[in-house]
């Protein structure tokens, strides 16, 4: 029996693979560790989409490269995947989807989804006897994959429901008579899970930050948490606006922390570089931001719908001018509530910048968590009452100015994106110049008690650090466990970057840095910040994430594991 | 009583003569009538000689980035519709810069008042043409004179569906005065532009310029109606000041926008229930 198997999904734009994969995962969940993970085309129709749905006996959260079952939706979707199958690799779907030499090549077996599907009554329901064949080749049970599509098509009748549930199980039933025998059992410790999407987990943690208006101008992939929010409008008091362009969008967003609100924007990268003044401007006034940015390859318009992690510098250096910023990049899914939420309470709390760093490939995957405990002590205002004679800017003991907003005291609230004094008037006083940005910058001091540490997995000894951020921590987690002579440091905090990691860099005998760009950027951080040699990485930069498989044979090139 | 004006010196950086001192009057005058609380009021503006003018005035401000006065003024309106937003900044700001925002916020119809100073030349960054300037006009980036069509911000926002649209001049402190007044009032988007010299860049438009080339507009004049306001917005002979255009019918952004539905509630007095929260996983 295997450890865990891989099936993909190989179709076109619109023929519903998402559907088989999102039932699939649904009801899988209650028996199984599943993840799955889709990479498309941009486009709306056509073209070849993948969907890959790992299912395992110990919890995952990544991807391999080589398929053990392959399900096709036309005569166009198995070339491109090609290097990936291997000879046990079992190919199912219509006898006209393969070429004869094909057939003879490879492990075919022939299934007519659509004919199954004409049978319960609606060719349109072929997913569904899809979704309901591998549900019996796994075994799994009836009654949740009935609730599954119960819910998802009650409201289009019954007769849909019933005729949805008649072809998953034509397609089970066929799956179970069938020659075919799948080369896994599940664990029988399993208990039920929640599943989630990197955006779905975002979206909880900003309403647990206390996010009550988000402005945005749509660019994939930040677009979806834009939508997820504006779903909340009228349940939790979200004002959503669809600006103009990225320079508005941020601007409105400073503009609504100005007067009180708790606000977010959510971009690409390419959207975010017309919001770099904006940055600046939330440094020189003070003003709280939070700001997500969804990483797809660049340069420019780049791979629209595919995933990189090669906007780090773009966010670290955004804005012209010095000043503190904060940097997260997810990598556990439950993290994505816990930092989402956090990037509120320290943007509010020093007055700052907050970036959520995320990609493609984390936002879109499904996977699974436990229960969730969202924080709550996020979502307060750092805001206080004004007095008469209120300094916007005022030399407070603490190192931080207290914030107050227009309309609440009897004080002014002058603020300047001019070098400024004390009550927010522009200055062009040298002295002055200096005693302010001096504040600004010691924020780095201040928050120095709020940094994370990076998760350290694995060997206890840490002599042999596979060092990775934000979204590749699944992957390395996955080949860590199997690998006991390695440890995992993962960062979530990428900046400011806690002291205590030098000794963690000095100490060890190995180190190898994971990124999913070309140029090793992370690593370029550590080197610079702690004046340690990073030059043994693992780079990835084809618009895909990496698979566990690809990465273990890296590590063995390297003589790793 | 309230009292938009310092009480105290303050060494402002415009050049002696420059419109903008009576504007400044009149802005202050203006608020002051209305008996409005300062500490209710917000400026918001970009960068420019013009979009000084918070720093002068005793209220709240929020001096951001040059073109971005309205967005930010936009977005507090939102949050916050207890307060008076005045969104001001120069021709450049507000229409070149800035001009994006410009045509969406009309739009959206917030409740602001959007003041654009109409010196038809840029001032702080010394005197390179302006979208408004006119043809011919020589800069030192424009050597040979201005030879683009200027921008008619009148007709712009009048075609765009603004729902208030009126121009002043600096030289006629009393009646723009009011505008302002009246703009402040008017529920929705207000746009203002002030016609002003620049004393020291603009030696076409000349304050002896405008008093010669703009007249007022009486009371046969139909403010309700966009065709009779397009066409003396359209009229370059001679140039309208006055109220050209209002609409009370359109909604504003709060009246329109489904997230409020009658509850004005500023946003930084909702709570937000986590418990709630906890339920969605
Ligand atoms: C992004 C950006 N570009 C350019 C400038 C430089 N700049 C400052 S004010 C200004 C134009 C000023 O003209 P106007 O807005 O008409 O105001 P005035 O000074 O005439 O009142 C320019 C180009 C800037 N501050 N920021």
């Amino acid at each position: 029996m295997k450890e865990s198997i891989t099936i993909v999904l190989s179709g076109e734009a619109g023929q519903g693979l998402q559907t088989v994969e999102e039932f699939l995962v649904e009801s899988l969940t209650h028996e199984t560790y599943v993840f799955s993970s889709k990479e498309v085309m941009s486009r709306v129709r056509g073209g070849n989409n993948s969907v890959e749905i790992r299912i395992s006996n110990h919890p995952i959260q990544a991807l391999r490269y080589t398929i053990d079952y392959l399900f096709l939706f036309n005569n166009h979707s198995l070339e491109r995947l090609l290097p990936r199958l291997h000879s046990k690799t079992q190919i199912i779907g219509e006898d006209s989807f393969l070429t004869d030499d094909q057939k003879k090549q490879f492990n075919f077996n022939e299934v007519n989804f659509i004919e199954i599907a004409k049978q319960a009554g609606n060719r349109l329901y072929f997913n569904i006897a899809m979704f309901g064949f591998i549900s019996g080749l796994l075994n799994s049970s009836k009654t949740f994959a009935h609730q599954t599509i119960t819910k998802r098509f009650i409201r289009k009748g019954e007769d849909v429901v019933n005729g949805n549930i008649t072809a998953f199980n034509l397609g089970y039933d066929l799956a179970q008579d069938s020659s075919l025998k799948l080369d896994f059992k599940p664990n029988e410790n399993f208990k039920p899970l929640k599943v989630l999407t990197g955006n779905d987990v975002l979206s909880i943690g900003a309403l647990a930050g206390g996010v009550n208006y988000l402005a945005a101008y749509p660019m994939s992939p930040g677009t979806t948490l834009m939508q997820l929010l504006e779903a909340k409008t009228h349940d939790f008091g979200v004002l959503v606006e669809q600006a103009e362009d990225e320079i508005a969008a941020l601007n409105m967003v400073i503009g609504a922390w100005y007067a009180g609100a708790r606000a977010m924007t959510t971009t690409s990268g390419g959207g975010f570089a017309l919001m770099t003044e904006a940055v600046s401007l939330a440094g020189i006034t003070e003003n709280p931001a939070v700001i997500h940015v969804a990483q797809r390859p660049g340069p420019a318009t780049g791979l629209p719908t595919r995933t990189e992690q090669a906007d780090l510098n773009l966010v670290l250096y955004a804005g012209h001018g010095e000043f503190p910023r904060v940097i997260f990049a997810p990598g556990k899914l439950s993290s994505g509530v816990e930092l989402m939420a956090r990037s509120f309470h320290l943007a509010d709390k020093y007055q700052i910048p907050v970036f959520m760093l995320s990609d493609q490939y984390w936002l879109e995957s499904l996977a699974q968590t436990d229960d969730i405990t969202i924080p709550r002590n996020y979502s307060k205002n750092h805001i206080i009452e004004t007095e008469r004679d209120y300094k916007r800017y005022a030399f407070d003991p603490s190192g931080l100015s207290p914030r107050g907003i227009p309309g609440l005291g009897k004080g002014f609230v002058k603020v300047d994106s001019d070098e400024h004094d004390e009550e927010g008037l522009l200055t062009e006083s040298f002295d002055m110049r200096v005693r302010m940005h001096e504040k600004r910058l010691n924020k780095f001091n201040l928050m120095k008690e709020d940094l994370l540490e990076p998760s350290v997995e694995g060997n206890p000894t840490k002599k042999n650090l596979v060092i990775g951020w934000g979204s590749t921590y699944g992957v390395i987690h996955e080949i860590v466990t199997s690998n006991p002579e390695l440890t995992h440091v993962h960062f979530e905090h990428v900046y400011p970057l806690p002291d205590s990691v030098e000794s963690l860099l000095r100490d060890a005998d190995k180190i190898v840095v994971i990124e999913n760009n070309a140029t090793g950027q992370f690593a370029n951080l550590l080197q610079m910040t702690f004046g340690i040699k990073l030059n043994n990485r693992i780079l990835k930069y084809n618009g895909e994430p990496f698979h566990v498989d690809e990465l273990e044979q890296k590590l063995k090139e390297k003589a790793y594991v | 009583m309230s009292n938009f004006n310092f009480n105290y010196d303050i060494d402002m950086a415009w050049c002696p003569g420059c419109g903008n001192f009576p504007i400044r009057d009149m802005i202050i005058e203006a608020l002051n009538e209305l008996n409005l609380d300062p500490t209710q009021v917000v400026f918001s503006s970009g960068i420019g000689q013009a979009a000084k003018m918070p720093q002068y005035i005793d209220s709240n401000y929020f001096n951001g980035l040059h073109g971005r006065g309205l967005s930010v003024a936009s977005a507090i309106s939102a949050v916050n519709p207890e307060l008076v937003v005045i969104a001001e900044g120069g021709d450049g700001d507000m229409y070149g810069e800035g001009g994006n925002h410009l045509i969406h916020n009309i739009r959206r119809n917030p409740n602001l008042l959007h003041i654009v100073h109409d010196n038809m030349v840029y001032g702080l960054t010394k005197g390179q043409a302006a979208p408004t300037s006119p043809i011919g006009l020589v800069t030192p980036t424009q050597i040979d004179g201005v030879y683009n069509e200027p921008i008619n911000p009148m007709a712009l926002a009048l075609s765009l569906g603004a729902t208030f649209v009126a121009r002043g001049f600096s030289g006629d402190k009393q009646k723009t005065k009011e505008l302002i007044k009246q703009a402040i009032q008017h529920k929705g988007y207000a746009i203002l532009d002030i016609f002003h010299p620049c004393v020291t860049y603009n030696k076409i438009n000349t304050f002896a310029w405008f008093k010669r080339n703009t007249y007022w507009l009486d009371e046969t004049h139909d403010k309700t109606n966009l065709q009779d306001a397009l066409k003396v917005a359209l009229n370059l002979d001679k140039l309208a000041c006055g109220i050209l255009y209002q609409n009370n019918d359109t909604p504003d952004y709060h009246t329109r926008n489904p997230f409020y539905q009658g509850n004005l509630t500023p946003l930084y007095k909702r709570e937000r229930d986590l418990d709630k929260v906890q339920e969605l996983l």
